[in-house]
């Protein structure tokens, strides 16, 4: 992309996510600095929340989490959120990401120490990683995926690089550390991994996504992962106006 | 197919990063932050920080410096030092780290590592093992005692490992700072003994070290302490070494096509052609090449 | 005692000056500066130290090999690293050797050019704050050797600002010269395609033992952002109050990973292959080539940093405003460990340099147009809280455990102690090859300079 156009366009999204911020879910699940930074880097900004009154006017909605299932869901309980995000995914239609735990929860019940009840918003369960000889669980360390469909979180992921004898290498791995997994139809899922058996790391049910591992964690295929879902956010929100690329260029000529 | 991580392990002194040596000698590096953003940028796969004055001051890891390395890079970032309760750790947690680590503590309170693991998952409990060899056999060493107690590294990973440890990341307290290679028996033994994931450290100074424990070893994670802040880019030339002399797979399964190598790369800077001298650093580029570069443009990535 | 809030607004400001658990420990009235058992070095050096169970320095430790490695085995390293990087072709140069008119860069030119056989390129950056001593010294330089040497020199008027930014961030002035001796020859490697760059000495292994010699350590961005430039990069240094932006900064921006890959860039220290000796390695040159010493007036070393009027003047007298010892504790340091200066004798010089107010600074404030009050306004943001506390008249005093080099620990003190193997510890002062006294003003590097009061009317 030449250097005016990348100028514009990040002009477009200062000015896009200062009147509509992402929010960050607080929901004491850690995990948010990372996402923080990460989205700060990118110049998207946001806000870190859990006031109903921000989710409401939010663009869009991340759901981190490093955790396990229960606390996830009942911290989200407490703090009376679960209505307020059913509301504005489904009704409003606003794009939300859940990652790691955010992703599992979005489930209709987790088996992590007990059986209880996700947010119901992507068909599934989530079920512990099925203990394989040459596979240690927890799956921790940094896996490859067999990427279903591209758009809109993978559309910037190089698969493959050549490698030092110009050989393609699949490269286009991300940061996973969990013991518990999304089981659901193959209709939703946007990826695989491979971990002795074929697990849903990347899900989606029309605005709703998940993704199992960290992207905030996984170094360029991580930030490449945010830039597209979020450029999908702005873009998902208002139709794509073309008046505000032109305004975005004028505006770059001038700096 | 999942990687073999290359970590870089911080031993932090009196607020700093330091270079640890026979765990008894140590020299001051760099802040915190500085190392985790340029090992950030030069593509590791995770960072272990590890506060060897908490539990002997009695507190636990400063959130201050917790919150400066979350801040500092794109990676997943193991903090330990002093952790006592379920409360630290969830405040650590919520700082930046992805998993805590604990030493001292899930000894004398081995209860500590079931309940954070039924709070938190056993995905975020790292227990941190240091390993010495001693009357035949390899014994846990106290490094707040300065020697080894009387528990067998073997039966003591087990446990934890019953416990709910996630992982365990191991010492070996010999090699440790001496720039002459793993303890690969130790590290073999350990690995059989359990099947949770195991990281291992101590005494890498080449890279032909961290070779010999890819290629004799199943760890799932191989670290170094004092190595990473020896040279420029030492995390991606090292990268490169191990994937040029580590076999690539051919993908077994037929929907995917391409090979992949045990060693992911994370960096745009990939140190590709590159040969080595006998000190394991980058030698000097063919002539020709370097006069090609003459009329190269090379951009920077921007995402 | 400083407040929690003064303390903040120093660590938000001081970005550079982060200190983590020690700020904290400030707080509490136990908390003291301890002094290395055999060397003099405090508990607060601004690169990091640790001291062992015997109250001994990691530089000490780490200096004791030098009486233990085999340094020819080292030199033969040495010599095979710069085989490999000798050109096969004529035209090329070898490597890389940033210079300037002091500070062993004579001794390095004569091991890499007249030992070794390479041919050098050698950079220099022009730290305008220049003598004639320092201008003949580096002339000389180039001409004793007979070597090429590309010169940076930035506008002086962005390097005033740069300068006023740094003295505001990080209580610097010298930040520029830093940023510009570490980032030239780099780009240097980069745009010339030449790999190899040649340091002297790794300040770091040099003062607080951050590696050990058979580490091997090279240069790295990581060690020049955070020891060389105060954690400031060329990025970070942009203001808008001070109109400064990125273009004027362009000179000290660092090339990009990729460019560094791409040649190959390596920074070698000669410290790990040949048993340094900065004080016997300047004797020798100026033995050898004549080399000029001068006197300094905040330390008793003659041969070091000649060539600029404030580094050991008003740049060390702001280290003392800030850490509390300055350029005369580092020299002592150096020459107890070599044992050739007593403790004792290392404890006179330290207490004589350390508070002498700087000859140069008029000279800096006239240059930078900057008052005193201004500048001290600056500084006294940096002050160390550990060192410095305030008086009921508010006046700047320091607390009671500096300069307490024996505290409760004489018996440490006589167990770390050095065997002298010299008398005396003295340095030469060798005469000037011109007449022309050295009046208080910046020299511009180059010849066909006038001075406007030397034109005849």
């Amino acid at each position: 992309m030449e250097e005016k156009q990348r100028i514009a366009l990040a002009l477009k999204r200062k000015r896009f996510f200062l009147e509509n911020p992402i929010v960050i879910v607080d929901y004491d699940v850690g995990n948010i600095l990372s996402v923080s930074k990460a989205l700060s880097y990118l110049g998207y900004h946001h806000i870190v929340s859990s006031k109903p009154e921000d989710i409401q006017r939010a663009s869009g909605l991340v759901l981190p989490g490093i955790g396990a299932f229960y606390e996830a869901m009942r911290n989200l309980k407490s703090r009376e959120l679960c209505s307020v995000i059913k509301e504005e995914v489904l009704n409003k239609n606003k794009p939300l990401l859940g990652i790691c735990v955010g992703m599992q929860i979005l489930s209709d019940k987790g088996f992590e120490n007990g059986e209880y009840d996700g947010l119901a918003l992507i068909p599934g369960n989530v079920r512990r990683i099925p203990e394989q000889e040459g596979f240690r669980v927890p799956h921790v360390g940094w896996n490859t995926l067999e990427i279903i469909s591209k758009d809109p979180l993978f559309s910037l992921i190089d698969d493959y690089a050549l490698d030092d004898d110009k050989k393609e290498e699949l490269v286009n791995h991300f940061y996973f550390d969990h013991s518990y997994y999304f089981e659901c139809d193959d209709k939703y899922v946007l990826a695989y991994c491979n971990y002795g058996q074929k697990l849903a790391v990347a899900v989606r049910f029309d605005n709703i996504f998940g993704v199992q591992f960290h992207p905030e964690k996984s170094q360029k295929n991580g930030l490449k992962l945010f830039r597209s879902f979020f450029d999908f956010v702005m873009n998902h929100f208002g139709s794509l106006n073309n008046s505000d690329v032109t305004d975005g260029l004028q505006e770059a000529k001038r700096c | 197919m999942l990687g073999t991580r290359l970590i870089a392990c911080l031993v932090v002194k009196n607020g700093i990063a330091v270079q640890s040596i026979g765990f008894s000698k140590y020299l001051p590096v760099c802040r915190v932050e500085i190392a985790v953003e340029y090992l950030s940028r030069w593509g590791i796969d995770e960072i272990v920080i590890v506060d060897i004055d908490a539990s002997r001051a009695g507190r636990s890891f400063d959130l201050e410096m917790a919150q400066a390395a979350a801040g500092a890079g794109f990676v997943p970032l193991t903090l330990g030092g002093g952790i006592k309760s379920v409360a630290e750790i969830r405040m650590l947690l919520k700082q930046g780290a992805d998993k805590i680590c604990l030493n001292n503590s899930a000894r004398l309170n081995p209860g500590l590592i079931s309940e954070a693991a039924k709070v938190f998952g056993s995905q975020c409990i790292v227990v941190s093992i240091d390993a010495t060899f001693v009357d035949g056999e390899y014994k846990v060493y106290d490094y707040s005692l300065g020697r080894e107690i009387e528990t067998n590294v073997l039966d003591f990973a087990k446990e934890c490992e019953k416990l709910g440890a996630g992982e365990i990341f191991l010492n070996s307290v010999a090699n440790d700072g001496l720039k002459q290679g793993f303890d690969l028996d130790l590290i073999n033994l350990v690995c059989k003994a359990v099947s949770i994931p195991v990281i291992v450290i101590g005494g890498a100074g080449h890279p032909s070290h961290f070779l010999d424990v890819l290629k004799q070893a199943k760890a799932s994670g191989v670290a170094a302490g004092n190595y990473f802040h020896f040279f420029e880019h030492s995390v991606i030339a090292t990268k490169n070494y191990l994937r040029k002399n580590l076999a690539v797979k051919d993908l077994v399964d037929p929907n995917i096509k391409g090979k992949e190598s045990i060693i992911r790369p994370n960096s745009y800077v990939d140190y590709k052609g590159i040969s080595f001298d006998e000190m394991g650093r980058p030698a000097k580029k063919d002539e020709d090449f370097l006069e090609s570069q003459r009329f190269e443009f090379h951009p920077e990535e921007i995402i | 005692m400083i407040s929690i809030k003064e303390l903040k607004f120093q660590k938000e400001i001081g970005k550079g000056i982060y200190r983590g658990a020690l700020i904290k420990d400030s707080l509490s009235k136990k908390a003291k500066i301890n002094y290395c058992s055999r060397c003099l070095y405090p508990s607060n050096h601004p690169l990091g130290i640790i001291f062992d169970s015997k109250g001994v320095c990691s530089g000490c430790r780490i200096h004791e090999e030098k009486d233990i490695l085999n340094w020819d085995s080292r030199f033969e390293k040495l010599r095979g690293i710069l085989k490999n990087y000798k050109s096969a072709s004529r035209g090329q140069y070898d490597c890389v050797i940033p210079v300037s008119g002091a500070r062993d860069s004579y001794f390095i030119v004569h091991v890499i050019k007249n030992v070794f056989g390479l041919r050098p390129l050698l950079v220099t950056y022009n730290k305008q704050y220049n003598t004639e001593k320092g201008i003949r010294n580096l002339s000389y330089l180039r001409t004793v050797f007979d070597c090429d040497l590309l010169t940076l020199t930035v506008n002086p008027e962005t390097v005033k600002k740069i300068t006023k930014v740094s003295l505001q961030k990080m209580g610097s002035m010298y930040w520029h010269c830093l940023a510009g001796q570490s980032v030239f020859p780099v780009q240097i490697a980069v745009r010339f395609k030449i790999p190899l760059i040649v340091w002297g000495a790794h300040q770091g292994i040099d003062q607080v033992g951050m590696f050990s010699h058979t580490d091997q350590v090279e240069m790295t961005r990581k060690y020049r952002k955070e020891h060389d430039l105060m954690g400031f990069e060329a990025e970070d240094m942009g203001s808008s109050m001070m109109h400064l932006s990125s273009s004027d900064l362009a000179q000290f921006a660092y090339p990009h990973d990729k460019e560094i890959e791409k040649v190959g860039v390596r920074g070698i220290y000669l410290n790990n292959f040949i048993r340094w000796d900065s004080k016997a390695q300047h004797e020798k040159m100026i033995e050898l080539y004549d080399y000029e010493s001068g006197e300094q007036s905040r330390t008793f070393d003659t041969y070091n940093d000649v060539d600029c009027f404030h580094y050991s003047d008003v740049h060390d007298y702001i280290k003392f405003l800030k850490y509390g010892y300055g350029k005369a504790m580092d020299h002592a340091c150096r020459e107890i460990r070599l044992s050739r200066m007593s403790r004792s004798e290392g404890i006179a010089h330290v207490m004589k340099y350390a508070s002498l107010e700087p000859k140069s600074l008029q000279l800096f404030l006239d240059w930078i147009g900057i008052s005193k009050k201004g500048f001290y306004f600056f500084i006294n943001q940096f002050r160390d809280p550990l060192v410095w506390t305030r008086d009921s008249n508010g006046e700047w005093i320091l607390r009671k455990c500096i300069f307490d080099f024996e505290g409760d620990s004489s018996s440490l003190v006589e167990d770390a102690r050095l065997p002298l193997v010299e008398d005396k510890c003295e340095f030469k002062l060798t005469g000037s090859r011109t007449v022309i006294s050295d009046k208080p003003k910046y020299t511009v590097l180059g010849r066909g300079f006038v001075n406007p009061e030397d034109r005849t009317k």
